[in-house]
């Protein structure tokens, strides 16, 4: 057995061992799978599933090079090289969804991770049982549909009775065209998507923090540390970990915007395009009526290459500074 | 060890084969036959069936998706009925499979692209039978027509026929209702009466202005105009001067006398709508929320005094009046029935993945011939869900679980019974004006999109931004219409127009309009 | 010393109550609403306090509770079984790409995280469900497709690569295997991360409808979001298409109004009131290598 564990440990630094030499490539690779077989098995179940329903549908990321016909099928059907993928960059308003989507989404990272560690932080600090009230106030908004929240948002924004505007008037001033009015919209889809989901992020975070060995707490408070440093100086660095996983996993969605948000919530209005619009409320709106599987095939490629670019880029810096936080 | 890796891979297969069977139980516990048992059956069967002739049909079951506004409660009940009868008449069973109609569109693309096994589909307005047979979705069904439902065949004007021809082929059965446009007015009675309207006067758009400005004047709480700008408002579709090409995108026109059918782009007399709208916008006369918000809303209040509406068809008064609050209309029609063809608004299609179109194409022509078949349908049972009062008319029982309240969804309105509020004589008045309405002479036309999709995409989300600010005049129209044009430009408007051009031209010489 | 404590602590607590104020407005502005008369609600649009109180809403919905009560008995039939199993699995493979010391590691971390960006999109995944796994009309067709995300087993991931390697090490000296580690001490040690993730699959599987609009058909397997959601994407869809129901005489009328959507969502999202706290009883502090041992 303890034998095992070195080889283990060996196993997960690439250099050949020495006193190996003799057996071929194949060999060693058939001992090192020898030695890490358990938690192959471990792991085989999870392999197996993305196996079946993620990587053999992934055949279908063809259709987005094809003029995808039903009667010829995936294979059957004619290639047609990257014109699936023109409409999405022939016109000024390219500039304008990718602008606004990764804009956007780098604002939900920002905004929402540090609300949410900060949240979670200072949840610690309180009695369990208040801040499990507190939880699942904050968790509320996940259980609502987009549609919903739309409704919701209309009763506070519409122009002739909304709450807003009443209040505006009951001070004297001038009501706001809301769904009329661009410039505000940036703010407004901030905020909304931070009240739907900062529970959710605060959750996780939370989760992570209470696992948090508290020996180490103990001993900052023998030292006298502050809540301040124990926070910088404990808390953030154990959460590292997963904090870098969440951000790396953002990073991989910076393409993918949130239609529900932006559609609903902005009420589709043609007004408050030129700061709502993005990539998916776009391809939307250009395909709706065509029904075109192949460009929505092309879309969704699209955005998941530059995704992966993104995420190797990250994934890659993380590694140059912090090797035991990179995914891979 | 080896041992240990292989017994976890047969547990593996184990639970995948256990998975499989649940799925296969699923689907018989369901319904007797999973699809793709059906469809192999299906195969073998269908051919000796054509050659003996209709005595000795085989059993077959078919499949039919189409969608409902409500997915009905006793759904099953009304499935088993309508079997007796089917069974009976043509030896099948029918797998009746709404879809909400919400859903409609995503689901039947993805079953049409997996290339699932079924039979029949409602096609229409928001999933067109030309779109389908472009991606392969469906099948030609000129030949089954003739062999299987000569009735129905002779019962549908060909106007319809040639409407659902793509290369000229059949692609549909059109779900017969009224195919005419009358565009005009309609104006809540209580205002028409309280500033004396004279509507003999109103001979076009413009002539309701001095009304607007009356009820603008008087009736701080009402809405002058109920315009919302989510379709467009043009006279030009078919006035004195002008037939809009249909099947397009609404933009382009003939005029009425040219030998030489030239296609005219955005003419002045359309864009002229707009710089109407933008006027009655800064009047006041058209809401000033109106190109966010959501009609409905205001009608149910009853706060709209004029609405422009393009099928002012027998009963309509009836129809508004439970739609906006209660109160009643009047129509003042600026126009004379037309028809644009027929623009495939409802119809049943056969998937191309049918086992049995033979069987397909009996069953709808029963649907569309049998009288209680249809009315089972659209109104389920006699006694369980509804009552009939007099003649022809029926009510429907308080708490009835069937009531899908879309006859158009079946098939002909023509056969179904009579609501209270619908005049007796209403199918008559319609057929008539089915067969007196001054057809469009280009109203055959079909585009193909394929060649202009990428420029077809962007167009749409350029108007998409737009339309509804320029439809409901919120956007001032000289101020916004170059940048618009510029925009379509990128998007690539001329690409477009010389592709519908070339088609049209081809078109015209095909039909024999223009040598 | 101690009063600034105690002074930090009460401001805490009012930013928490704040904040929930904040956020539970607009719900109470839901419930409000699916309490209020529609004739009120038509009139004077969405307000805190109904003018005219009405059961109608839910009276409407509980018209067919035969539909309902089978649309709940699918959801959590569905829930309890997709949580466990994608729990278990999650963990499985989270902890062993969390393990450093695994030599494939970095290549499996990434064939998983490579599914979250691309995917064969859905006509695929149809024809895979239907056509090779026939799981059409089957309540596996809503559990396997979202079993497994690689979203969880990243952040599974995360928290579990805290877990320090010298315990693991030491349990083998004991001569521990790699599966009686991961069942006997490593499950043990994530209480609070399989509490959070189980929370998230849970919800995952409440909220589904997606699936289940496309793979079932029977309407005594439609599970409650699906029923639900059907509703008001019509009515979305109704009423921004309004040239079309204009044509074809679709009333309005007969749906279900402002009042009985937002009884939906009450309808829909008021058990997870009750999964809530279930879950939380495992978010416990304290527990450390030293009480495992113990």
């Amino acid at each position: 057995m303890q034998k095992n564990i070195s080889l283990t440990g060996q196993g997960a630094h690439a250099g050949a061992p020495p006193g190996k030499r003799r057996k071929s490539w194949a060999g060693r690779e058939l001992h090192h799978f020898k030695n890490n077989r358990e938690l192959f098995l471990l792991s085989l179940p999870g392999l197996l599933y993305k196996l079946i329903f993620a990587y053999i549908p992934m055949i279908g990321l063809i259709i987005a090079f094809k003029n995808y016909r039903y009667d010829l099928g995936i294979f059957g059907s004619k290639w047609v090289g990257l014109d699936n993928f023109r409409y999405l960059f022939t016109t000024d308003t390219a500039w304008r969804i990718t602008r606004n989507t990764v804009l956007y989404n780098t604002a939900y990272i920002l905004v929402g991770t540090s609300a949410a560690l900060l949240l979670a932080i200072l949840m610690n600090e309180i009695k369990a049982k208040v801040s499990k009230f507190y939880q699942t106030a904050l968790f509320l908004p996940h259980f609502l549909s987009w549609v919903l929240v739309g409704y919701v948002a209309y009763a506070f924004l519409n122009h002739s009775d909304g709450f807003i505007n009443r209040t505006l008037e009951s001070f004297g001033l001038n009501p706001v065209s809301w769904y009329q009015n661009a410039a505000p919209w940036p703010v407004i889809l901030i905020l909304v998507q931070l009240w739907k989901v900062v529970g959710f992020n605060t959750l996780i975070y939370f989760a992570g923090i209470i696992g948090i060995n508290s020996e180490y707490y103990e001993a900052a408070r023998i030292d006298g540390a502050t809540k301040r440093q124990m926070a910088f100086k404990i808390t953030i660095p154990l959460m590292a970990p997963i904090i870098i996983i969440m951000l790396i996993l953002s990073i991989g969605n910076m393409f993918r915007g949130d239609f529900g948000l932006h559609y609903f919530i902005p009420n589709n209005s043609g007004f408050l395009y030129g700061s709502t619009d993005i990539i998916d409320t776009y391809v939307y709106r250009a395909l709706r009526e065509v029904g075109n599987v192949s460009m929505s095939a092309a879309t969704g490629f699209y955005q998941s290459v530059v995704g992966l670019v993104l995420v190797l880029t990250a994934n890659g810096i993380v590694r140059k500074v912090d090797p035991d936080n990179s995914l891979w | 060890m080896k041992k240990r890796l292989f017994g976890v891979l047969a547990l593996v297969l184990l639970a995948a084969s256990v998975l499989s069977a649940c799925g296969g139980n699923g689907n018989n516990g369901n319904n007797g036959n999973s699809a793709g048992g059906t469809a192999t059956e299906g195969a073998q069967t269908a051919a000796p069936a054509t050659d003996s002739g209709t005595e000795e049909l085989k059993p077959v079951e078919l499949t039919w998706y189409y969608p409902l506004s409500q997915l009905q409660a006793d759904q099953a009940k009304v499935q088993e009925e309508v079997n007796k009868i089917v069974k009976e008449k043509i030896n099948a069973t029918v797998k009746l499979m709404p879809v909400a109609v919400g859903d409609y569109v995503q689901k039947m693309n993805t079953v049409l692209a997996a290339g699932e096994k079924f039979d029949i589909l409602w096609t229409g307005y928001m999933l067109k039978p030309e779109e389908l047979v472009r991606k392969g979705a469906i099948q030609p069904m000129d030949d089954l027509l003739d062999q299987y439902a000569p009735e129905l065949k002779a019962d549908v004007p060909q106007v319809m026929w040639d409407g659902l021809s793509v290369d000229g082929e059949i692609y549909g059965i059109p779900n017969q209702q009224i195919n005419g446009s009358r565009y005009g007015f309609i104006i809540q009675k209580r205002f028409a009466d309280k500033y004396n309207l004279d509507t003999a006067s109103i001979k076009k758009l413009a002539d309701i202005e001095p009304f607007l400005a009356q009820i603008k004047q008087n009736e701080p709480d009402i809405i002058p105009f109920g315009v919302f700008g989510t379709s467009f408002i043009n006279p030009q579709s078919h006035d004195d001067q002008y037939w809009v090409v249909p099947g397009l995108d609404d933009h382009f026109y003939i005029k009425t006398d040219d030998p030489t059918y030239t296609l005219h782009r955005y003419p002045e007399e359309e864009l002229d709508n707009f710089r109407l709208a933008s006027k009655w916008y800064k009047e006041g006369y058209i809401y000033k929320d109106a190109a966010t918000e959501k009609m409905n809303d205001y009608l149910t209040k009853g706060q709209i005094a004029v609405d422009f509406n393009v099928t002012l068809k027998p009963g309509v008064e009836a129809e508004v009046k439970a739609k906006n609050g209660g109160n009643e209309v009047i129509t003042v029609p600026l126009s004379d029935w037309f028809s644009n063809g027929y623009s495939a608004t409802t119809n049943q299609s056969i998937s191309r993945t049918a086992a049995n179109p033979e069987r397909a194409m009996m069953l709808l022509n029963l649907v569309n011939t049998d009288k209680d078949l249809y009315n089972l349908l659209c109104n389920g049972v006699a006694g369980v869900h509804y009552e009939k009062t007099t003649g022809d008319y029926i009510k429907a029982l308080p708490d009835s679980r069937y009531m899908p309240n879309m006859d158009w969804v079946f098939g002909s309105v023509f056969n179904s019974y009579l609501k209270e509020g619908q005049p007796e004589n209403v199918w008559e008045e319609t057929k008539k004006i089915n067969s007196d309405s001054e057809v469009n002479p280009v109203g055959a036309f079909k585009f193909n999109s394929e060649p202009v999709n990428t420029e077809i995409a962007n167009l749409n989300a350029v108007w998409g931004e737009y339309k509804r600010g320029l439809v409901t005049g919120t956007l001032d129209f000289e101020e916004t219409w170059p940048a618009l044009y510029g925009k379509l430009k990128e998007a690539g408007e001329e690409k477009y127009v010389a592709e519908v051009t070339k088609q049209f031209e081809q078109f015209l010489k095909d039909k024999g309009l223009k040598k | 010393m101690a009063r600034k404590f105690e002074f930090s602590k009460l401001f805490i607590n009012l930013l928490f109550t704040l904040l929930s104020l904040i956020v539970i407005l607009p719900f109470l502005l839901v419930v409000a609403v699916s309490l209020t008369d529609e004739k009120s609600l038509t009139a004077n649009g969405y307000q805190f306090i109904p003018e005219t109180f009405s059961l109608d809403a839910y009276r409407y919905l509980l018209d067919a509770p035969d539909i309902l009560f089978r649309a709940y008995g699918v959801t959590i039939t569905i829930t309890i079984v997709g949580a466990l199993l994608g729990l278990l699995l999650t963990a499985m493979t989270a902890y062993v790409i969390s393990r450093q010391d695994y030599r494939y590691n970095r290549v499996t971390t990434f064939y998983v995280f490579f599914t979250m960006l691309f995917s064969g999109g859905l006509v695929p995944s149809y024809i895979l469900i239907t056509q090779y796994l026939h799981l059409k009309d089957s309540l596996w067709a809503l559990i396997l497709p979202i079993l497994l995300s690689p979203f969880n087993i990243m952040v599974m991931k995360g928290f579990m690569s805290k877990i320090p390697l010298e315990i693991i090490e030491s349990a083998k000296i004991d001569g521990a295997r790699e599966f009686r580690i991961f069942f006997r001490i490593i499950l043990p040690l994530s209480t609070p991360a399989l509490a959070t993730l189980g929370l998230l699959i849970s919800f995952t599987y409440w909220n589904e409808w997606f699936n289940a609009m496309l793979y079932i058909d029977d309407p005594n397997k439609v599970p409650l979001q699906l029923l639900l959601v059907r509703t008001l994407n019509s009515i979305e869809f109704l009423t921004t298409n309004s040239e079309f129901t204009g044509q074809l005489g679709i009333d309005l009328s007969s749906f279900p109004n402002s009042s009985a959507r937002m009884a939906i969502a009450v309808l829909a999202g008021g058990p997870m009131l009750v999964i809530f706290p279930f879950f939380q009883r495992f978010f416990v502090k304290g527990l450390t290598v030293g009480s495992l041992k113990g």
